[in-house]
């Protein structure tokens, strides 16, 4: 290792570099900016510094830690990071063996020549991308985990971590001892399909955890809903009860004017007792009764949890859902999140209404031959709304949230090809038509 | 001619209702003509026959019918027959589903079974309504002023002067439309459409076609055209000129 030349070293610091970066933007996903870049390029130089002074293993922990500074969550940041590390070692060693596969050149006559070395590089950074998109896709497939597992992730991720740099480090050590003997190859490759074994292994456990915690979330709620759904449809039926009872009366008591012949007294009792009823049964018809008729779980699950949201703000929800709706071609979770945004939007904007007659949101859901529609319409304040603005990623009206609902949105209907928002503004009234085809 | 129709099953109400629209003033008008009404949704459909283009019926519909087939198969039936026809939907309070009956029959109005005074005013207000729409309706159709979109089943009926601009949408053959209210996808192709389209239209470039008369300027230099409601476009090169020309007739707009 003493005796390499500094073009040896600038050039296994760019390879290294561009793996790590690959990695780095496949599997955590970090954007980067100018400003990270700028992080990026430094990091690099002074990684280089450290190498020609020749340390190696305190470059990777300082990439570690810039990375982790760059990213939202930190620590989450920091563990990817790492893991990317090792992952693409591991990969760098497999890459290694099977080139020595197919063309029969070892890791030292590898490092021999830099001929060799860029035909290497140039097959193992194509198959590192590729490998490693193949495993963020394999990431996505599973819910995401919510806050809660995302601690048990994050420990359990630590750990793993631990393990890793522990084997890392004996790694290092053993090469610096051994000045890369030509067997070195093969028990690098050993330790580090070990290490690979043991990594999945952990990281299948970890997935399991995290996809039963979601899961038992997703049950809780459900099951809180559906608590709360059975008291109020249990209130729906006393109530109808009454009515019951408080019409046959009224019954009698017509019988009574009518045997009597007392037709003015019927006409001011209908006026005064039959009418209000009517109009009391009307105002208090809940916003439940037709949620029946929603045989999609998570969306009747969401509609139940938003219309008491509103009522909580006092705010009044009238559901439209006159034929049952089976079924919706969207995956349940784009489409909850999709609702649940436009919901809380229509919630919002009404809240800044003060007539209390006129803090009413409409929600309707068809269910057609082709295809299902959701349509929520609420009354706001606003004279005018730029319609095209309101689709833009960077709109926002009030606060964060709002525009990044929206944006939510915007990222749902790119991967669905199959649904179309659709949005008009007619007399302060904004309406949101959500057409998801078969 | 504005043909009118009536459907309710309850004879009484059948009745009260055509009365109501016989002895309204416009009804007198010669331009309009009462059909008739019926106690079933079949025998309308039978009523129903050939109509010419300038033809357009007014439908007073009651959502429970009793029948096979409901108020509202009923007004998804006549939609396809005389889609440019004005449907009002005769219900009960508690029936009533604005969104859905917007969304599915855009009815022109709705009538709540209420007090008879109350029916007699909202039957008026929709007639004087229908009868001023169809008048703009007929013209705006002789002149060309009105086209169709459609995605999947549902149609979008566009009068022309309330588009401001079409491109294209966020799939392959879709379009997106902004109107004076309202914004929406509908399948199609940029060029296909603009044949349609009036002259005061004029496709910009590629992905654009704009609505002339919503033109608030256009930057020379650049060869940005800002619209009224603050977007703004690319203009080709081709277009460009064109667009100098026709503009330069006009000169309401500021040309930078």
């Amino acid at each position: 290792m003493n005796n390499l030349s500094i073009e040896y070293i600038l050039f296994s610091i760019l390879t290294n570099s561009i793996a790590m970066w690959i990695t780095m933007t496949t599997i955590p996903r970090i954007k980067f900016t100018s400003k990270t870049f700028i992080t990026f390029v430094l990091c690099l130089i002074l990684c280089s510094i450290l190498s020609l002074c020749n340390i190696i293993y305190p470059t990777v922990v300082i990439l570690v830690i810039i990375i982790g500074i760059l990213s939202n969550n930190h620590l989450i940041g920091m563990i990817l990071a790492s893991i990317s590390y090792v992952i693409c070692v591991v990969f760098n060693y497999i890459a290694l063996a099977i080139w020595q596969y197919i063309t029969g050149v070892t890791q030292a006559q590898l490092m021999s020549g830099m001929i060799n070395e860029t035909c290497f590089y140039l097959f193992f950074f194509p198959t590192l991308y590729l490998i490693l998109r193949g495993i963020r896709w394999i990431i996505d497939k599973f819910p995401r985990p919510d806050k809660l597992s995302y601690k048990t992730l994050g420990i359990s991720l630590l750990i793993l971590l631990l393990i890793c740099s522990a084997i890392l480090v004996a790694n290092f050590t053993y090469e610096r001892t051994h000045d890369y003997p030509v067997d070195l190859m093969n028990q690098n490759l050993k330790l580090f399909l070990l290490l690979s074994a043991l990594m999945a292994i952990l990281i299948t456990i970890i997935i399991i955890i995290v996809y039963k915690d979601a899961r038992t979330n997703i049950e809780l709620n459900e099951l809180e809903h559906l608590k709360q759904y059975t008291e109020e449809v249990e209130n729906m039926y006393t109530s109808l009860r009454r009515f019951k009872h408080d019409y046959a009366n009224i019954l009698f008591s017509m019988k009574h004017y009518i045997d009597t012949a007392q037709y003015r007294e019927l006409n001011t009792y209908f006026d005064t007792q039959v009418i209000p009823l009517v109009t009391s049964l009307d105002a208090s018809s809940p916003a439940l009764e037709l949620l029946s008729n929603m045989k999609v779980p998570e969306l009747k699950s969401i509609l139940y949890f938003k219309i008491m949201e509103a009522s909580k703000h006092n705010i009044k929800t009238i559901l439209e859902i006159k034929w049952s709706v089976e079924h919706i071609n969207l995956k349940a979770i784009d489409l909850t999140r999709i609702v649940g945004i436009l919901l809380d939007n229509a919630i919002e904007e009404t809240d800044l209404i003060t007539e209390l007659e006129k803090r009413t949101i409409n929600i309707s859901c068809i269910q057609k031959e082709k295809g299902s529609t959701i349509i929520i319409s609420n009354p706001t304040l606003k004279e005018h709304i730029n319609l095209v603005d309101i689709r833009k990623k960077s709109h926002t009206t009030k606060g964060k949230n709002r525009g990044l609902g929206l944006s939510n949105i915007n990222e749902i209907m790119k991967k669905n090809e199959n649904i179309y928002l659709s949005t008009s503004f007619v007399d302060q009234v904004f309406t949101q038509t959500l057409d998801i085809d078969d | 001619m504005l043909n009118i129709y009536i459907c309710e099953d309850e004879a009484s109400q059948r009745e009260f209702l055509q009365d109501c629209i016989t002895h309204n003033k416009i009804s007198k008008n010669d331009k309009v003509n009462f059909i008739g009404a019926y106690g079933t949704p079949t025998d309308l459909i039978k009523s129903l026959t050939d109509k010419s283009t300038n033809d357009i019926g007014l439908y007073f519909l009651d959502i429970d019918l009793n029948a096979d087939m409901d108020g509202f198969e009923l007004a998804t039936y006549i939609r396809k027959y005389d889609p440019r026809g004005f449907i009002v939907i005769v219900t009960t309070h508690s029936e009533m589903l604005p969104l859905t009956f917007q969304y599915m029959i855009e009815p022109l109005g709705y009538i709540i079974k209420d007090s008879k005074n109350y029916i007699e005013n909202q039957i008026n207000d929709c007639i004087c309504k229908a009868f001023s729409r169809y008048e703009t309706l007929i013209n705006l159709t002789n002149e060309n002023k009105t086209i169709t979109f459609s995605r999947g089943s549902r149609n979008f009926f566009v009068i022309t002067d309330d588009i401001i601009y079409i491109t294209l949408g966020h799939l392959t053959h879709t379009l997106e439309i902004l109107t004076n209210n309202s914004i929406f996808e509908a399948r199609g192709n940029l060029s296909n459409v603009y044949k349609l389209l009036p002259s005061n239209f004029m496709q910009i470039s590629r992905e654009t076609i704009i609505n002339l008369d919503f033109i608030e300027k256009v930057d020379t230099n650049t060869h940005i055209v800002t619209l009224r409601n603050g977007d703004s476009f690319c203009i080709s090169h081709r277009s460009f000129k064109s667009l100098i020309i026709y503009l330069s007739k006009r000169d309401a707009i500021v040309i930078k």
